[in-house]
């Protein structure tokens, strides 16, 4: 079997039992393994193979009698064996069969769909199916928080005074230097029944509003962060804020939802902007950075995850756990 | 028979939200602002049966709160009420002791529920 192996192509090792087998694929971490299945317990011998050290991605090609039963090679193939070869055989054949990883893994590539994101590429959110989405996303939620509807169109409402009342929660993609925005902007209209419904008072203070509208915008960004998340995507929410509607005069993803009961509008307006991260001395930790990367002990055992935010507390536990010799990369605070 | 709960969220429209839904029932309702504000306040009160708190907030958030009940040893049952869904976050709360992980918008008398099975009035 050595011999039909070209040594300019292969590095090949022979072996003479089952623990010299194991050794030396504890070595070696080979790509392929050809053994040999014995009379009896061929499946046992497959299962220690592939369970040993290095051979979780082994290629096992087991060589059989002329004649097996159907059911051991079924048994072989259950235990682990991606291929066999019955006795007697030729060198080609030998040859062709080790070939086959590197076939099938030139066909895995060729008929491979694209996948929903290139992650050697900057990340593109306008192709997330929930930021596509948004307007729909955000009025199911808000509806199941009012307990009423929202009809929904695209769009910026046709009446907005731009003195508008305006609420924004801050999501960060870190790792890839994105901060989205996603805002709330509500009407006179909205305002009212904002009080009327979710206060339970028409005359409830406009800090009480403010409030009540930055929940809101909380429960948005939580309805996106939830979809974002069943795409593969982790946002880390930031605090809502009170915010200005005056500051959209540009073209910005936009939707209009207009109460059903009533006459108010709230619109829905999610931005995304490139926001590159710093590098400070962990002396210089705040509440609101996010870590770009996981901060791990020496011996690596993780203690605190990339996308974190940081509030006060951990800021400074971490400051103090770290030192200020610590440099490390985070996304400032929105 | 009453039994009193904590309810900390950085928003008041979510603690009135909570408070009106526990108050029903017959709940005694402690508010608290943030985790900051919660230690300071369960540092005097001996009677709390159930905490319901949120995840993201200002100075000390839910986990960082746990992470202190728990060094604590505290015992009284702690029940998140967030946006948050992420299972990572589900997990760190659970192997910090919360007993329940409820995502807003809420029902509430899904929390009223909740908090009868950890904090039976009358117990």
């Amino acid at each position: 079997m050595v011999r039909a192996l070209p040594q300019d192509t292969y590095r090949v090792e022979a072996v003479a039992d089952e623990t010299a087998a194991l050794a030396a694929i504890a070595r070696e971490a080979p790509q392929v393994v050809v053994f040999s299945v014995p009379p009896k317990g061929g499946q046992d011998l497959t299962r220690r193979l592939r369970g040993g050290a290095n051979a979780a991605e082994a290629y096992l090609l087991a060589v059989v009698e002329a004649t097996p039963a159907n059911k051991e090679l079924s048994n072989l193939i259950t235990a682990g064996v991606h291929d066999f070869m019955r006795r007697p055989f030729a060198d080609v054949e030998l040859l062709e069969r080790v070939k086959a990883p590197e076939r099938l893994l030139r066909w895995s590539r060729s008929v491979s769909k694209p996948c929903a994101f290139d992650f050697s590429a900057a990340l593109d959110v306008g192709s997330l199916r929930s930021w596509r989405n948004l307007g729909s996303l955000v009025a199911e939620d808000l509806g199941e928080m009012a307990g009423q509807a929202f009809a929904v169109t695209p769009g910026w409402p046709t009446h907005h005074p731009a003195d508008a009342l305006c609420a924004s929660i801050p999501m960060s993609l870190a790792g890839d230097q994105l901060e989205l925005r996603l805002s709330l902007v509500a009407d006179a209209g909205a305002l009212a029944w904002l009080r009327a419904t979710l206060l339970g008072d028409p005359a409830a203070s406009d800090d009480a509003a403010r409030d009540a509208l930055r929940e809101l915008a909380n429960t948005a960004g939580g309805a996106l962060k939830r979809a974002a998340l069943a795409e593969g995507i982790t946002l880390t929410t930031g605090i809502p804020r009170d915010d200005t509607a005056s500051r959209f005069p540009g073209k910005h993803l936009c939707w209009s939802l207009k109460l059903e009961a009533g006459a108010g509008c709230l619109a829905v307006v999610g931005e995304i902007r490139n926001r590159s991260n710093e590098r400070i001395s962990a002396a210089q930790l705040a509440e609101g950075m996010i870590l770009a990367h996981d901060i791990r002990s020496e011996g690596g055992v993780l203690i605190v995850p990339a996308g974190s935010r940081l509030t006060a507390t951990s800021a400074n536990r971490l400051a103090a756990m770290l030192g200020p010799r610590y440099f490390l990369e985070v996304a400032p605070a929105a | 028979m009453t039994a009193r709960v904590m309810v900390i969220d950085d928003s008041m429209l979510v603690r009135r939200q909570v408070s009106a839904a526990l108050k029903t029932p017959g709940y005694l309702v402690t508010e608290a602002i943030d985790g900051v504000d919660a230690l300071e306040k369960l540092a005097g009160l001996t009677d709390m049966k159930l905490i319901v708190c949120d995840v993201n907030m200002p100075r000390m958030n839910g986990i960082e709160l746990l992470e202190r009940l728990s060094a604590q040893g505290s015992v009284v049952p702690v029940v998140m009420l967030t946006t948050e869904g992420q299972p990572e976050l589900i997990q760190r709360a659970r192997s910090l002791g919360a007993k329940g992980w409820i995502v807003k918008p809420f029902k509430p008398e899904f929390l009223v529920a909740t908090a009868a099975k950890l904090a039976p009035l009358g117990s």
